[in-house]
């Protein structure tokens, strides 16, 4: 039962924050929708999923709030905080500096 | 929400249940909607409720994480641990019990010299700002002191006659009580007030100022009932009255304890002879922002000018050598360098009990595999592993930590009853506060340093063992950190060891020398004739001479004497002399070097022989040696060998300086006296006696010897009673075996020896068992190997060879260790040890073949074992 190193943490935290940024959505619904946008490629083990969403709970950057689902389940939907936000247009940026500058050295060093 | 949320901070707990009753609830709606979506694809129920489960992974553990963003986990994981950990103790009790009885022993011991050394070198003093109080080293006069006061600007100087006993009348028996002449502004000096009374005034030490007193707490509340109204009371000291000016509070004492009284110097400007012939004990504080290297400097300039101003010329060089010395260094003195030779003995057998309880949780690591490798597989994660068994080697350490502190508790008092009297702060030392947290400090240091590796280790392993499919592998050579802990362990040892015997061996060198005379059946006290009824040297005289006859006179008494006050080996009563020599240059007037006795003392005729001091060339004092007849003088042999190196001392004459208006200052040696080392073993003086007949200077106080044929305690009895049938109003104190007072002079290089050797016993087994304990965990490791190799022809006995060779290899450089960590240590207070180099060669040789020799037997012993294992049987265990 292999768990995320802290690199892969860092990314699902942006992962979750751009997954809920317009929408809130509860923690199964999150990893699906992980999934599905990755074309299956981004698989969230749920060992991960929990612990970063308590985390990011604490450290205020979500906030989880229990409502019916569609289907009339009471679940537990995590929005953006105004700090998340920020946090997350932070990490968006960091991560398109690191991956432009990995695909500058992959295609030509 | 907001009052939610404070409550939250007010009862950690609720949001911590609140957390884990949400977790559940959102992972039970994630495992329903995965199944869900599972029957949705095609699933059946059963398999999409199984794939569901089998997705979602270790749900305890997700909660545990989950719950470890809420920072109570640890806190409920420890109370857990606690639990299993006492039960897994309880279950495994050889093993809990030989490391307790280890930690009970070694924290035990720690802490019992840690209480001392805290008691005496590291509790805070009862004077402010200690650091900056100073003591003058090399000179100290009366006239000095003035001067300074005068002069000085980097520091402000008071002083202080050494403590004297004085007789306390007036409140039922006379009372001999401790008395120090202090100049009035030493309590400000100190930063003491009085905790009662004004205290003294400026003008107390001016001649002709009335007496008057300060007493110690321990006297007003013993004596005087802790009568406030004391104050302005008149107390009978000597006979003499003096007014009560204060009370010192209970924690003030100066400059050692058992003074009770303080009374004021009288500082006389206009006589030469109270200025310039009366010592003091200088004490300084430095003015802020002085240093004590810019004092020093101050006091170098000054000192050299003092000579001048002496009514008689001092010796070449006088004042040059003058220091400055902290006065808590200056108090303590030589009990630190043995405080902390006892402090590093103690630290030696702590480091061998900590190796071997990690190696004793190494084994039982390597002992617990399969039940962590299970733990392991179940889900704990390898950190979890780690703390459980930590938190453990912490229960263990906790428990021999108590019993360690009772241990020391009892045995404190003990130790503090062996210490010698003159170890300052020794009745301020006990368990308190600061030793209880060194105590539990102590014992979770233990408990980390053993415990840590061992854990990681022993995690590692099962990680590895869940993987390989329960079967720890656990083959391979004994790693290296076993032989660094047969190493350590020896290292120790041999350190301990070599402390132990040159202690032991400087410690015989004392006690067979011969110091010149003997203690057997010999008593000794002080008299002091009231000073109202003997009021001069004639009046004392005659009074000894009487007493003196009385004692004889007792049908056990075979013979008595008396000196001036003679405490052996203390010093603090006696004191040098320069003197003149006839027919030769006087250094006064026509420079060069002073003749020089380092003690004075004047005896009574049958003083020596009572002693058993021998004549070495000339006579004795006799009877006919009194006032008015020829003046008469014995030198010690090595004076005599100093001063007259080609031709005999007897029938020369000496004079001492300011007695030229005398009508006949000189003095002839009639005799050489063997030497006498008066000052225990280590003293070498030169010693000048003078008859009491002929010579009392003002001295009134005397010691009294008696040897008898009864038992000293016989004579201890009858001598107060025979002393008081005399004069009812001479006291007569420190009643004692001299036997026992020589033994004094020992004590602190018995005890010192006595404790160090006691730790080198306890190290050296701890040591053995602990080498012992090394090699056979190593073998244990190795059984299969052992058994292939047999299976493959090697014989036992080289089996056997290379176990104890390999433990040996180890040994051998914690020789090398330990040896050189003696050589250090010792050399740096080589003034502990007398008579024997601290780089001994005999002992430095001997020592290490001994304990290489006890390594390879507790080597050989589990070599022994593992080479008879029959390599069938270990390979069918395969």
């Amino acid at each position: 039962m292999g768990k995320p190193t802290d690199l892969v943490q860092g990314t699902l935290d942006l992962l979750i924050l751009r997954t809920i940024e317009h929408q809130p959505k509860h923690g199964w619904a999150i990893a699906k929708r992980i999934q599905q946008v990755s074309n299956d490629v981004l698989k969230v083990q749920q060992g991960s999923l929990y612990p970063a969403l308590y985390r990011l709970e604490k450290e205020g950057r979500i906030a989880g709030r229990w409502a019916a689902t569609e289907t009339g389940r009471e679940a537990k939907f995590y929005s953006l905080t105004s700090a998340g936000r920020a946090h997350l247009e932070r990490e968006v940026a960091a991560w398109e500096r690191l991956s432009g500058a990995i695909d500058l050295v992959i295609q030509q060093a | 929400m907001p009052e939610r949320l404070r409550l939250d901070c007010l009862f950690p707990w609720s949001r911590r249940r609140r957390v884990q009753h949400e977790v559940r609830k959102e992972l039970e709606l994630h495992l329903e909607l995965e199944t869900r979506q599972n029957v949705e694809q095609g699933m059946s129920p059963d398999e999409a409720a199984r794939t569901a489960r089998a997705a979602l992974g270790n749900v305890p553990l997700i909660r545990e994480d989950v719950g470890a963003v809420w920072t109570w986990r640890w806190l409920e994981q420890l109370v857990q641990d606690l639990r299993y950990g006492a039960r897994v103790l309880r279950r495994s009790s050889g093993f809990a019990a030989m490391s307790v009885a280890t930690l009970a022993l070694t924290i035990g011991a720690t802490t019992a010299i840690f209480s001392v050394v805290y008691g005496v070198l590291l509790r805070p003093l009862p004077v402010a700002h200690p650091d900056r109080l100073f003591r003058v080293l090399d000179i100290g006069y009366v006239g000095e002191l003035l001067e300074l006061r005068d002069r000085a600007r980097t520091f402000d100087v008071s002083g202080y006659r050494p403590p004297d006993d004085r007789t306390l009348t007036g409140l039922g028996e006379p009372l001999r009580i401790g008395v120090v002449a202090i100049t009035v502004d030493l309590p400000a000096r100190l930063g003491r007030t009085p905790a009662l009374g004004p205290g003294f005034r400026l003008d107390d030490e001016r001649p002709g100022a009335a007496p008057a007193a300060i007493l110690s707490h321990t006297l007003w509340r013993e004596r005087f009932g802790a009568d406030p109204a004391i104050i302005g009371r008149m107390l009978l000291v000597d006979g003499v009255a003096h007014e009560v000016r204060g009370v010192m509070p209970p924690d003030f004492e100066f400059p050692t304890a058992g003074v009770d009284l303080w009374v004021p110097m009288t500082l006389d400007a206009t006589s030469p002879i109270a200025l310039w012939a009366r010592g003091a004990i200088l004490i300084g504080r430095l003015r802020p922002g002085v240093t004590l290297d810019s004092a020093t400097e101050e006091i170098r300039a000054l000192a050299p000018q003092f000579a001048r101003l002496f009514p008689w010329r001092m010796p070449d060089g006088y004042g040059t050598r003058v220091g400055l010395r902290t006065w808590r260094d200056d108090r303590l003195g030589e009990v630190r360098p043995m405080l902390l030779l006892l402090l590093a003995a103690v630290a030696a057998v702590w480091l061998i009990g900590a190796v071997n309880l990690t190696n004793l949780q190494q084994v039982r690591g390597a002992a617990r595999q399969r039940e962590l490798a299970l733990r392991t597989a179940l889900g704990a994660g390898r950190g979890r592993v780690v703390r459980q068994l930590l938190t453990e080697s912490v229960l263990v350490s906790l428990f021999g930590g108590a019993l360690g502190l009772a241990a020391a508790y009892a045995g404190v008092p003990v130790l503090v009853a062996l210490l010698p009297a003159d170890v300052p702060g020794v009745e301020g030392i006990r368990v308190d506060g600061a030793v209880l947290g060194f105590t539990v400090a102590l014992s979770l240091v233990t408990a980390l340093a053993s415990g840590r590796l061992p854990a990681a280790r022993a995690a590692a392993a099962s990680a590895g063992a869940a993987r390989s499919g329960m079967r720890g592998s656990v083959g391979g050579m004994p790693g290296r950190r076993l032989g660094v802990f047969v190493a350590v362990e020896v290292a120790a040892a041999v350190a301990l060891v070599i402390g132990a015997v040159l202690l032991g061996r400087s410690l015989a060198v004392q006690l067979d020398m011969d110091l010149g005379y003997s203690g057997d059946r010999r008593v000794v006290a002080e008299v002091a004739p009231s000073p109202m009824r003997y009021p001069n040297d004639a009046a004392r005289v005659d009074f000894y001479a009487a007493l003196e006859r009385r004692l004889r006179a007792l049908p056990f008494v075979q013979a008595a004497g008396l000196s001036t006050v003679f405490e052996p080996f203390g010093a603090a009563a006696v004191g040098g002399s320069v003197f003149l020599i006839e027919g030769r240059p006087n250094p006064a007037t026509e420079g060069g070097e002073w003749p020089w006795a380092d003690l004075r003392t004047m005896v009574s005729t049958d003083w020596l022989s009572t002693l058993g001091v021998s004549i070495v060339a000339g006579r004795p004092f006799t009877e006919d040696d009194v006032r008015g007849s020829q003046r008469v003088v014995l030198v010690s042999q090595r004076l005599a060998e100093t001063w007259w190196p080609d031709t005999t001392a007897v029938g020369r004459r000496i004079r001492f300086p300011g007695s030229e208006n005398e009508a006949d200052p000189w003095r002839t040696v009639v005799g050489v006296v063997a030497d006498v080392r008066w000052q225990g073993p280590a003293s070498e003086g030169t010693t000048l006696y003078l008859p009491v007949t002929q010579h009392l200077g003002g001295i009134d106080e005397m010691s009294l010897i008696v040897r008898s044929s009864a038992a000293p305690e016989l004579v201890t009895g009858s001598l107060q009673a025979v002393v008081a049938s005399f004069d009812p109003e001479t006291p007569v104190s420190r009643i004692r075996a001299l036997d026992d007072v020589m033994a004094q002079a020992t004590r602190r290089p018995r005890v010192t020896t006595m404790l160090v050797l006691g730790f080198a016993v306890v190290g050296v087994v701890l040591g053995m068992v602990g080498v012992y304990g090394v090699v056979a965990y190593a073998a244990a490791r190795q059984r299969r190997d052992i058994g292939i190799r047999l299976a493959l022809g090697a014989s036992r006995a080289n089996v056997r060879a290379r176990f104890v060779l390999q433990a040996l290899a180890f040994a051998g450089a914690g020789v090398v260790i330990g040896e050189t960590a003696a050589a250090v240590l010792m050399s740096s207070l080589s003034s502990q040890l007398f008579g024997v180099s601290p780089w001994d060669p005999v002992t430095y040789a001997a020592v290490p073949v001994v304990l290489l020799v006890l390594a390879g037997l507790a080597a050989w012993l589990p070599a022994r074992r593992v080479s008879a294992v029959d390599p069938a049987a270990v390979l069918r265990a395969e």
